[in-house]
């Protein structure tokens, strides 16, 4: 890349990946703190369900985060992870934001495919 | 007024369903305009077909709802990157072009073909998946199970409706998964993933579950309660774009079959093993649902519900009053789900189940063609055909057809919703033909020949064929053909790597439905879901004393189900069908001008 052109997506993301996501992920292990979700089994547990997120759906749990826009995504993202304490998480939020825009300005026609990573639902 | 539309989209099997006041007006998946299998994209055609049903526009909706929540997936995305990192590398690039590409702009995609954005609502995941299975069912109350990938967090998820209520009362989490531990087998015996699973279900009966063991001691750690963890260091899912790791590959002896070469016992063995793990799993679930939810009935969906022989096992085994699986089990039928939910338990739309009636129409909510369309169609274009109005003698000349061992493309009425055919986008046949499972596998759908057809049977005759007690209208159950109709088999099917000799015994005296395990995925037809179809049916049993067909979708491998006569055409020109049916128009092979085909229209549709 030269110094006059544009940072692809690629780039941007990978930048945002080396330097947030991987401290992130460094300082949670420092911390002791358990991963986000079990990686195993658990011989001990007599039940791996639990309680769901949501039982009912009521009124306002229809309500549509982020108004269907990739910014209003990520201000939705940095409130939640902000009221759970994960200011990491928040940051991070604001740092996909470039990621979010060069997406919009590449605009990519998609052909109809399936993505290979759709059962990982991305 | 009270039109809500319901879509899913931008991962795979995107649709759009209308619903009003609670009732299901139409559905459509989007795949079946574009001609794109799977389609993930926006469903604009799907959108303007429901909308145009109904004779509404844009601004007479009351609301537009979503069948996901970007905003927890997005939170199980990070979570899971920050959880691998610093591997996942690659992989976080791709979360970030799905979550905050094309996929994040929804209201751009709505405005596109809506104008102004009605009210837009969304709905989790798997509340969907359960308002799907609950709300058409003829069920007062039921216990609900979901099972599937992944929507969100949640892979399964168990639950209860009561009247106009759902209610999930608890969930199993990312990353164990049952559809994602039968995915990475269908990877890993080299079939598509997402939509290689019912190959893999149909490759089963050829194996012995040689591998079960290990599948329970190694993979997944199963309770009592039928809750599962998976040991997440054999899979490729969290931390690259594959489904397994170089460790699955070790475990079971070697890398993944190479899609389409030749199948061997160790795939069938591998088939066989992980089909028995997930039926023993389903069955304990079930039998935690009813346990937590007091209720004898019992609804599903989610994309394992289209795991049909489990269900067969399911309906036999668990000492159910009432079963009902959504069609559309998969995501195209969290559209739905999300539209019913709204319409009954956010805009307070009654709910009165009746045992006698089919909130689902039979599935038949996509588009129909009425006969002076078709005729205009035809003449249009110049098709020579045979104009038989009368319903009777149609059914008759069908039958007739069929029975001489012609093969018949059937379009009738409506389209189904869903991925299975039941007599409106179907290929037919004659199922006492010993030949004729090869000839409809590699000469009409041009598919592997190991594939087993599935039986369409008058409801009133099912128990005189199949071992089965109650309805099956929607193709989603597996039963035994009944012991006095089989034929031993002289080859054990364990035997060998070569499935052909296998596949080549007669099994009974309906052999091209009759799996090697003398299993069959029946559908029982009734005069009142799909009175046209019932009618062929009955006709060939006049003529033959068989009241069953062979019936499988419309369509070549790798194809999307035909949605319009010129679908039909196409598709019957392209194949050996004999006799192409559109609503009261006969076309028969013989009279048709030769089709100016190029000779790669096969490389059209990627293989499944």
């Amino acid at each position: 890349m030269s110094s006059t052109e544009a940072p692809t997506v690629d780039d941007l993301a990978l930048a945002v990946f080396d330097s947030a996501v991987i401290p992130l992920a460094e300082a949670l292990r420092a911390s002791g703190r358990k991963n986000y979700f079990p990686l195993g089994a658990d011989t001990g547990a007599a039940s791996y369900f639990e309680a769901p997120s949501l039982g009912v759906m009521g009124a306002a749990d229809f309500a549509f985060p982020g108004e269907g826009t990739p910014e209003g995504l990520l201000d939705a993202a940095a409130a939640v992870w902000a009221a759970q304490g994960e200011t990491g998480l928040a940051d991070l939020a604001g740092r996909l934001r470039p990621v979010a825009e060069a997406l919009r300005t590449e605009a990519a026609e998609n052909n109809g495919e399936v993505d290979i990573l759709c059962y990982t639902m991305f | 007024m009270g039109y809500v539309l319901g879509i899913s989209a931008y991962y795979h099997d995107a649709a759009a369903a209308l619903v009003q006041d609670g009732e299901i007006i139409a559905a459509a998946q989007e795949e079946r305009f574009s001609r794109k299998k799977h389609d993930p994209r926006f469903p604009r055609h799907a959108i303007n077909y429901c909308l145009g049903e109904a004779f509404i526009d844009p601004s007479e909706l009351e609301a537009v709802v979503f069948y996901d929540n970007p905003l927890l997936t997005l939170d199980r995305v990070m979570k899971n990157a920050v959880t691998v990192a610093p591997g996942g590398r690659d992989q976080f690039v791709a979360a970030c072009r799905g979550m905050l590409g094309g996929k994040a702009r929804l209201k751009d995609d709505l405005e596109s073909v809506l104008g102004e954005v009605p009210r837009l609502l969304g709905a989790h995941h798997h509340m969907a998946h359960a308002a799907s299975c609950f709300y058409p069912s003829p069920f007062e109350d039921a216990a609900i199970l979901t099972i599937d990938g992944v929507g969100e967090w949640a892979t399964c998820t168990l639950g209860v409706g009561r009247g106009s209520q759902v209610e999930l009362l608890k969930e199993i989490k990312y990353p164990h998964s049952l559809g994602l531990l039968y995915s990475a087998f269908t990877y890993y015996c080299g079939f598509k993933v997402n939509s290689g699973e019912y190959k893999l279900m149909g490759l089963a009966p050829y194996g012995q579950p040689v591998y079960a063991d290990i599948i329970r001691d190694t993979l997944i750690d199963v309770k009592d309660d039928g809750s599962f963890r998976l040991d997440t260091g054999y899979f490729g899912y969290l931390d690259s774009g594959l489904m397994i790791n170089e460790r699955f590959e070790a475990l079971f002896g070697g890398p993944a079959r190479k899609p389409d070469s030749l199948i061997t016992r160790k795939q069938m063995d591998l088939a066989a093993s992980i089909q028995l793990v997930t039926e023993e799993i389903v069955l304990k679930l079930v039998a935690h649902a009813k346990a937590v939810t007091g209720s004898r009935n019992l609804t599903m969906a989610g994309g394992v519900a289209l795991n049909c022989v489990a269900n067969g096992r399911v309906w036999r085994e668990s000492d159910l009053d009432g079963l009902f699986v959504q069609p559309a089990a998969g995501d195209a039928g969290g559209a739905l789900g999300a539209a019913l939910l709204v319409s009954h338990q956010m805009l307070g739309a009654p709910r009165t189940p009746k045992a006698a009636s089919d909130p689902m129409s039979g599935s038949y909510l996509g588009p129909r063609f009425e006969p002076h369309e078709v005729a205009a169609i035809v003449d249009r274009q110049d098709w020579p055909h045979e104009h038989v109005p009368d319903e009777t003698e149609r059914a008759a000349k069908v039958a007739g057809a069929i029975a001489e061992g012609m093969v018949i493309g059937y379009f009738s009425g409506r389209m189904e919703f869903g991925p299975r055919s039941l007599g409106g986008r179907s290929i037919l046949g004659d199922p006492r033909n010993p030949q004729m499972q090869s000839t409809m596998n590699l000469k009409v759908k041009y598919r592997e020949s190991f594939r087993p057809f599935a039986p369409a049977v008058l409801a009133e005759k099912a128990a005189d064929y199949f071992e089965i007690d109650g309805e099956s209208p929607y193709m989603l159950l597996v039963a035994p053909v009944k012991e006095d109709r089989r034929v031993a088999m002289v080859r054990p099917v364990t035997e060998g790597d070569d499935m052909m000799p296998i596949l080549h015994q007669a099994r009974s005296d309906i052999p091209a439905v009759t799996h090697v395990d003398y299993s069959a995925r029946v559908q029982t037809v009734d005069a009142e879901r799909s009175p046209a179809f019932h009618s062929v049916l009955s006709a060939f049993e006049g003529l033959t004393g068989c009241p069953v067909l062979v019936n499988t979708s419309f369509n070549v491998r790798g194809e999307p189900i035909v949605c319009t006569p010129q679908d039909a055409y196409r598709c019957f020109m392209r194949t050996e069908m004999d006799l192409l049916v559109i609503e009261d128009r006969l076309l028969w092979k013989r009279d048709q001008p030769a089709w100016p085909e190029d000779d790669d229209w096969r490389s059209e549709h990627e293989l499944d």
